[in-house]
């Protein structure tokens, strides 16, 4: 868990110092942030627990006029189930939004930082989707903060790795690195 | 799992590290976009000016200023949707988005406070569906809007927020139908269809109202609402009505009944009294009336036509309390955004 903390404060160092000079010195020219409305994420499974996730949502650009420093502002509604993680027979649910900002670090460079909050209802059960309220073992909210690193591929696809930290305790869903697969549209 | 995180820093940091070389590279190319001083502080002096400039104003004007903002904001929106999706420019008045928002606070003796907090965000698009909106609310227990009665109503989904598309058809001479599908912010999911079919006839003597209306939620099961409702305007000041409703839940498998009188009292344009009284019964296995209950409010537009407020004092008879009084007092507030 520990190395978790010393991963995201590395990557946070690194990209304050690394972002600096470009915010004091570069012009980013508009071209940098995401220019598209529509944003997906697809979190596929890679690695245990078993999780499937996936976001839908929209993005604006904004501007710093300033500092000259345009990033992009986001809305996306997710869903999530992370599957007998804590018992062999029960799923996990969730259903939420996030938002939050991806900004560029490094002018001409396809490089982003994504930071986001987000809120959802969670449940943990036989049939996290289709069952019944009274059924569930447990029904609770998750608030989460995220942030994380992504790359921009061939204009339009985008890889994302992002670290989650639950602020309230939500035990059944026990997965915090994600990787996923993006799409702007 | 640690190789993983290992993998992920080496192949982020390389990322990050060549991605700044280039940026360096580059550097012939960009300019300084750092802002003089002096044009600094311009724009700082500009800022206090404004803030100097508004603080002699009432603190009223705010709010005004607000409502118009967030109103603009909200059918600016809805507007630009439809205009998007149909082509079509139009006069932005014909569009009818609004906003309301309404803060209760309640309490009955013997029972704890509570507060209630509701909202409804309505859209409307004028051009791309002439029929259809789409509504975001908290969600509503129709059933205890009916009946009032706490004890019977399944208050469980109030705090979820529920996203739904409405049809209606008022073009029919005969019958309004008007049919909502939606589904409940909340896992396991909970999707819904509500279909209420209405009439109105006007008489000589009164105005009779009759509402039939099915509500199916995938968690809460079937519910359906039988209303029949007479009123009367008797002068320009004053009005009467008599309601009846009928409820029935699968959860409860029971039948409520209400019948409710209440007259209203116009005192002049800004507020109103109202007097009202009713009584619950069941009708199985045998009609028993177990609740009764009584109140008067005081309405009042507390600013312009966006800001009301109302305070009701009443009290409730129980059969299982032996009919002993139990007095209660609301206060609720509602701001519209329109």
């Amino acid at each position: 868990m520990k190395k978790c903390y010393t991963f995201l404060l590395l990557i946070s160092l690194l990209t304050i110092l690394l972002s600096y000079p470009a915010l004091s010195y570069a012009e980013f020219s508009d071209d940098i942030v995401l220019q598209k409305n529509r944003i997906a994420f697809l979190v596929p499974n890679i690695s245990k627990p078993k999780y499937f996730g996936f976001e839908i949502g929209f993005i604006t650009s904004k501007k710093i006029n300033s500092i000259n420093y345009p990033f992009n502002a986001f809305v996306k509604a997710y869903l999530a189930e992370e599957s007998y993680s804590v018992q062999d027979d029960l799923r996990s649910s969730a259903l939420g939004v996030k938002a939050g900002i991806i900004s560029p670090t490094q002018s001409g460079v396809p490089v982003y930082v994504e930071i986001a909050g987000g809120f959802a209802k969670t449940t943990h059960q036989k049939d996290p989707w289709f069952g019944h309220k009274h059924d569930s073992f447990s029904r609770k909210i998750l608030l989460l903060i995220e942030g994380g690193a992504m790359v921009r591929v061939k204009k339009n696809f985008l890889v994302r790795y992002t670290y989650q930290y639950h602020i309230n305790n939500v035990k059944y869903f026990t997965r915090k690195n994600f990787i996923s697969i993006g799409l702007i549209f | 799992m640690k190789i993983y995180t290992k993998i992920i820093i080496l192949t982020l940091s390389v990322f990050l590290i060549t991605s700044s070389t280039f940026a360096l590279e580059n550097k012939e190319h960009e300019t300084v976009s750092v802002l003089p001083v002096d044009k600094k502080m311009d724009i700082l002096s500009e800022i206090i000016a404004a803030i100097v400039e508004k603080s002699s104003e009432p603190p009223i004007n705010y709010f005004d200023y607000m409502q118009r903002y967030i109103s603009t904001n909200w059918v600016e929106l809805n507007y630009n949707l439809d205009a998007f999706f149909t082509n079509q420019q139009y006069d932005r008045k014909e569009n009818k988005s609004s906003i309301s928002f309404s803060y209760e606070a309640f309490y009955k003796e013997n029972s704890p406070f509570r507060n209630l907090i509701d909202y409804r965000l309505i859209t409307h698009f004028p051009r791309a569906g002439r029929k259809l909106g789409i509504v975001i609310q908290n969600v509503r227990d129709e059933v205890f809007e009916s009946t009032n009665d706490n004890d019977h109503s399944s208050r469980a989904t109030k705090n979820s927020v529920s996203t739904g598309v409405t049809y209606s058809d008022s073009d029919s001479p005969y019958w309004k139908n008007s049919f909502e599908i939606g589904i409940v912010f909340e896992v396991p999911l909970n999707p819904y269809a509500k279909y209420k079919i209405s009439k109105t006839v006007e008489t000589k003597i009164v105005t009779i109202d009759a509402s039939q209306r099915f509500i199916l939620y995938r968690q809460e099961s079937f519910s359906e609402i039988t209303q029949l409702l007479f009123s009367k305007q008797i002068t320009t000041d004053i009005s009467i009505g008599q309601d009846n409703a009928l409820t029935w839940t699968y959860t409860d498998h029971i039948f409520v009944l209400r019948n409710s009188i209440g007259l209203v009292h116009r005192l002049n344009d800004i507020c109103s009294l109202s007097y009202s009284t009713g009584a619950n019964a069941f009708l199985s296995p045998k009609l028993d009336y177990y609740r009764y209950d009584a109140a008067v409010g005081y309405n009042q537009k507390i600013h312009n036509e966006y800001l009301l407020g109302n305070i009701t004092v009443g009290a409730e008879f129980l059969e299982k309390n032996a009919y002993k009084m139990d007095r209660f007092i609301s206060a609720r507030m509602e701001v519209l955004f329109f």
